[in-house]
């Protein structure tokens, strides 16, 4: 049995996403509006590279991300995403966005826990296997 | 004669009542409500309901579950923390997967004079309010009384 690949476009969506800026308004104490601006996905990291695995192909996504001096790279299995690694599938109940598939958002999510919202420094390894955690409860 | 109001007076919860643990055992239907939120609207005033459903390994309690044991006192405490960072946000920002990133700072407070700043985060899906995930970040350590 070969080896499960990932569906091509998930390289450009998840790019895409990684690369965006949002309208983001913040709040004071009170509650009032202080300030609309454009903030990156990324916010304080910068994407290096974004692409399949050199010698694993499409069975492996390699993301590199810098950050105040510090090279994080995230490894993605397309095994450890069975049902979702062809990215052609939309979930409503959890995918609301217009023109993603399940698979990049997913994934922007799982990067933004693992990775984004962390500080550079308080990261302590430069390798990061996203995935979804073993022990996640199942329905 | 004066009159000392009980607590349950003036203090208004700002968190939903909840269970001590959400039901999503093994069997639980993915639609199961966990919890409803009052959420501040990012483009008008007023409020929306943000739903936590049981959800899978994508989204909802199931998926957040394991960021619980990550941030401070258990369910009731994380649950709390979504609702405040829900209902009174510093930032809400809207991302092109869909999602709304909503954070709030938590102080964590300790009798012996100092406290933890977290930021706590949510993400609902902007369409629906249906949350996706959430999590509390713990930043730096203030060796002072709480403010």
């Amino acid at each position: 049995m070969g080896r499960m690949e990932f569906g091509p476009s998930v390289v450009p969506e998840l790019r895409e996403i990684l690369l965006s800026t949002g309208e983001t308004a913040f709040y004071g104490p009170d509650g009032r509006l202080t300030e609309v601006k454009q903030v990156p996905f990324l916010e304080q990291w910068h994407l290096s590279e974004l692409d399949f695995d050199p010698d694993l192909g499409r069975s492996r996504l390699v993301c590199v991300l810098t950050g105040a001096g510090k090279t994080v790279t995230a490894t993605i299995d397309a095994s450890d995403f069975p049902d979702l690694r062809d990215n052609t599938s939309i979930s409503p109940e959890w995918n609301g966005s217009a023109a993603y598939h399940d698979l990049a958002v997913h994934l922007s999510v799982l990067i933004q826990e693992q990775i984004l919202v962390r500080d550079p420094a308080d990261i302590r390894t430069d390798q990061i296997r996203i995935r979804i955690p073993a022990d996640r409860a199942k329905p | 004669m004066p009159v000392t109001a009980g607590a349950s007076a003036w203090y208004v919860a700002s968190a939903p009542v909840i269970a001590a643990t959400p039901g999503c055992g093994k069997g639980a239907n993915v639609r199961k409500v966990v919890a409803t939120y009052k959420a501040k609207k990012h483009d008008a005033g007023g409020y929306r309901t943000d739903t936590l459903y049981c959800g899978n390994i994508r989204y909802g309690y199931r998926h957040l579950e394991p960021h619980i044991g990550q941030y401070f006192g258990g369910w009731a405490s994380f649950s709390f923390a979504m609702a405040q960072t829900l209902k009174a946000p510093a930032t809400i920002g809207v991302q092109p997967n869909g999602n709304y990133k909503e954070t709030a700072p938590i102080y964590q407070c300790f009798y012996a004079g100092y406290y933890v700043i977290w930021t706590f985060i949510v993400i609902p899906e902007i369409s629906s309010g249906a949350i996706v995930t959430a999590y509390g970040s713990k930043g730096k350590t203030v060796h002072e009384s709480c403010p």
